[in-house]
């Protein structure tokens, strides 16, 4: 073993150059292919206060067609516990306003703050597990009565109170005073579900607020699977209550459209309108064949310098051979001898790649897609939403893939030679 | 000579064919890119029909009941509400830093609202109907946003026409390419209510929401500041600041609370346009850097692909290139030769590419990525792929053809 890294260590440092060049060109290719999927990654990744992201389902928007057209938007409290409520395999569902709101936020006459304030119910803060710095969260019966409390960020709580505990604090969002009943972690805005500023007690929409013969209003839900359960069987139980809906609605020549609800993490934030179903399928296409170009075109850069570097070494393989080296067993040296190249080279990039995204990936790359807001588009991911076991596993895996498209030809042809032909010179 | 270089290709076929799976990979990626970014680019520096440099948005809030400070007076709550807007608006007008200010209702680019209303033509013998985005806002509107006339009226008359009840469409509102928008012009429609009949004024071109975006139809329609149901329309107020008084402006906003409040009515959310139309189009923008991106990556993998192929190769080759010189080869024939060879296996590659960029062309034309009507696009996404990998091929090849040139015959052969 000793022997095979000296022979690995004198094979690098004997062609600098081409052992520079193939560093780099997998650092830039692994750098590429990882931006590719950390990037992809942000909306599916499990961090607080989205650690159970696999396991939770957004359902919302609604979509009526009738006589005289179609209307979509916000679903009412009354549509979410139709369409939601009592769903088997269903652990939690969490209630939360439809569309959320940038509101005027101050404390006792100070300036005011344009804040994004989120109204959600007790549930939600079962669902999503938020770090309380202090204070604690909505009960039920706060959640119930609506009553005036409010739960702040910590960034918030720095800029009314200091260092000062906020909890228990009066503030005034839209002019209305509220007590400050705790305090918690700020979260990426690139986790728009739970990106809020301040968060108040959720209430089901006013009469007046209604719309859509009652189905549209300004609720949206949250729904934790329990684990172990599949997707399509929620989906499959919605679309019955869907039917269900439509059955009675068809006597007023109305129908309710479906538009695939409720949606997992990798649907949610993609660009749709409340008319219009998610598309899942083309960025996964499109991803899938980004990775192809962007590992197969390296690779075949790379092995034109595998290939420089195994014609130099003919004669050694003749010799190897010649003393009952078996093909696979050159083979899998050459793999393996490359191998250390494409580590050294994956983790430069892996290193670089991380850095780069959480500092200037806000250039190419749109969080929040097109109607993102303003804090999405201007926020770059964090080291905790990039690096996880995830990351270095897939990472592993692109290294594997590229070694094996760079070295695997120019290997197994270096691994048929003739020995006696190697060793004359007649096989360079 | 040719059949030489095509003999010579195939004899390194194992190699070459690498060569031309790239180039042909990175051929089709380039020319998608091309079309991608043509697409996205094309409205982008066409008249976009307004101007924002200097202008600000503040949102107009009502106190909810459930406040303490909420000013309950019955009946006349809501007109008193109207009315206050209407004092808040005059307090930003006598800032010494505004040239104008416009209430708005979806007035404002850069937002993606689309409020679809009919232009009902009255009188019009087939009853139809012109759909466009409608652009609600106060008559200064003119000052503030510059709509264009495409009769380059004056902005004076302009703002007098929306004054006495005129509105503004584009000629995107056409119903078919039969009717043209002009034959409106000067008749009455209906449009906010059915009760009064408004003059189509003058054509302006279509205020966009935002750069990139195509033109759509567009209705431009007066706020009557005295009429209490159309202030309640509005959202915003739109403020043209004087040039460069921006941030004194900002300041006096934020300094002079009266300015902000008036009874239930209060001004919020002030917002410089350039931020607005920052996070409007940073979609856009991030994925036109991304494109290019995209483009410069995959000429440079060719452009290394290239140079290291032939890096090699030429040194592998040095005693045929030596050979060939004592031949009579002059160095120039050596140079021309090199680069002859990465010229063909450019022209080889490109035979599938063009096969692959016509399916791919039948398949996204006829999508909402390229209307048929940008066909004509693929051609020339083609064109300046075709150029950039050829500019590629030279560089890429270039400096090892000089190394070429630079072999000495009797050392080279020498060393073979």
């Amino acid at each position: 073993m000793t022997n095979y890294i000296k022979q690995i260590w004198y094979e690098l440092r004997h062609q600098p150059m081409v052992t520079v060049t193939s560093i780099l060109g997998t650092a830039f290719a692994i750098f590429l292919v990882m931006a590719v999927f950390m990037t992809s990654s942000i909306d599916t990744v499990e961090v607080s206060p989205e650690s159970n992201r696999s396991r939770i389902l957004t359902g919302k928007n609604i979509n009526l067609e009738y006589p005289q057209g179609s209307s979509s938007g916000s679903m009412s409290n009354s549509s979410a516990k139709k369409l939601y409520s009592d769903l088997k395999g269903i652990e939690k569902i969490a209630f939360s306003s439809g569309w959320d709101e940038n509101e005027d936020v101050s404390v006792k006459d100070g300036d005011c703050i344009s804040l994004l304030v989120k109204n959600v119910d007790n549930v939600y803060w079962e669902i999503f597990d938020y770090k309380f710095l202090s204070g604690k969260p909505f009960d039920k019966a706060t959640s119930d009565a609506g009553l005036k409390k409010a739960i702040i960020t910590k960034s918030v709580s720095k800029r009314f109170f200091g260092d000062a505990d906020a909890t228990g604090q009066e503030i005034k969002i839209s002019h209305v005073p509220y007590i400050v009943q705790g305090v918690v972690e700020d979260t990426s805005p690139l986790m728009p579900e739970t990106f809020a500023k301040v968060f108040t007690p959720y209430q089901p929409e006013a009469e007046g607020d209604l719309w859509m013969n009652g189905y549209g209003g300004d609720t949206k839900v949250y729904l934790l699977m329990k684990e172990g359960t599949e997707y399509e069987d929620i989906r499959s139980q919605v679309i019955n209550r869907y039917n269900t809906l439509n059955a009675s609605l068809a006597k007023e020549d109305s129908k309710l459209i479906y538009h695939q609800a409720p949606y997992t993490a990798e649907a949610v934030n993609l660009d749709f309108g409340s008319n219009t179903d998610p598309d899942v399928e083309t960025p996964r296409n499109i991803r899938y064949a980004v990775y192809f170009i962007l590992l197969l075109l390296p690779a075949i850069n790379l092995s034109s310098m595998t290939r420089s570097r195994l014609r130099r070494r003919v004669s050694e393989i003749g010799v190897r051979r010649a003393f009952g080296a078996t093909k696979s067993g050159i083979m899998g040296r050459f793999l393996g001898e490359n191998l250390v190249l494409t580590l050294a080279g994956g983790i430069i990039g892996l290193i670089l790649c991380v850095i780069f995204l959480a500092l200037f990936s806000n250039l190419f790359i749109s969080y929040g897609g097109q109607w993102g807001s303003a804090d999405s588009h201007g926020s770059t991911p964090t080291f905790s939403m990039l690096l996880n076991f995830k990351t270095f596993g897939i990472a592993l895996v692109f290294c594997l893939i590229l070694n094996l498209l760079s070295t695997g030809l120019p290997a197994w042809r270096a691994s048929r030679v003739n020995p006696a032909e190697a060793i004359s010179g007649k096989n360079d | 000579m040719k059949r030489n270089l095509i003999t010579q290709i195939k004899n390194e076929w194992r190699d070459n064919l690498w060569l031309i799976i790239e180039l042909m990979i990175v051929s089709v990626a380039v020319w998608m890119l091309c079309v991608f970014l043509n697409m996205a680019v094309r409205y982008k520096f066409e008249e976009k029909g307004f101007d924002t440099e200097d202008v600000y948005k503040i949102a107009i809030r009502t106190l909810p009941e459930t406040s303490p400070e909420y000013i309950d007076n019955g009946e006349k709550t809501w007109a008193d509400n109207m009315s206050d807007r209407r004092m808040l608006i005059n307090r930003i007008r006598k800032s010494p830093y505004v040239e104008a200010a416009a209430f708005s209702s979806n007035a404002l680019p850069y937002q993606f609202n689309y409020m679809g209303n009919e232009l009902n033509i009255i009188g019009s013998e087939d009853s139809i109907r012109y759909g466009g985005n409608v652009r609600l806002a106060s008559p200064e509107i003119v000052r503030v946003l510059k709509p264009v006339s495409l009769d380059n009226i004056p902005a004076e008359e302009l703002e007098n026409m929306l004054r006495s009840n005129g509105l503004f469409i584009s000629p995107e509102l056409r119903y078919d390419r039969l009717r043209n928008t002009r034959d409106l012009l000067g008749k009455k429609a209906l449009l906010y209510d059915t009760v009064t009949p408004r003059t189509v004024s003058a054509l302006i071109a279509s205020i966009r929401r935002n750069e990139y975006e195509h033109p759509v139809g567009t209705i431009l329609m007066g706020i009557d500041e005295n009429h209490d149901g159309l202030v309640a329309e509005a959202g915003d107020i739109a403020v043209r600041v004087k040039p460069g008084m921006g941030k004194k402006f900002e300041e006096e906003f934020y300094s002079t609370p009266e300015m902000r409040r008036m009874r239930n009515v209060y001004l919020t959310q002030l917002s410089d346009m350039d931020d607005v139309r920052s996070a409007n189009q940073h979609h856009s923008d991030t994925q036109v850097r991304l494109v290019c991106s995209g483009i410069l990556f995959l000429i440079v993998i060719i452009f290394l692909g290239l140079l290291g192929t032939f890096w090699f190769r030429i040194r592998q080759r040095s005693g045929e290139i030596a050979l060939r010189k004592t031949c009579g080869a002059t160095d120039s024939d050596i140079f021309k030769r090199t680069i002859g060879e990465g010229t063909l296996l450019l022209v080889i590659a490109s035979v599938p590419a063009i096969a692959a960029d016509i399916f791919l062309h039948y398949k996204i034309v006829s999508s909402d990525t390229v209307p048929s009507e940008y066909a004509w696009v693929s051609v020339i996404a083609f064109v300046i792929t075709t150029l950039l990998m050829a500019l590629m091929i030279i560089a890429g090849i270039a400096f090892p053809a000089k190394k070429a040139m630079e072999i000495e015959p009797a050392i080279a052969l020498k060393e073979e």
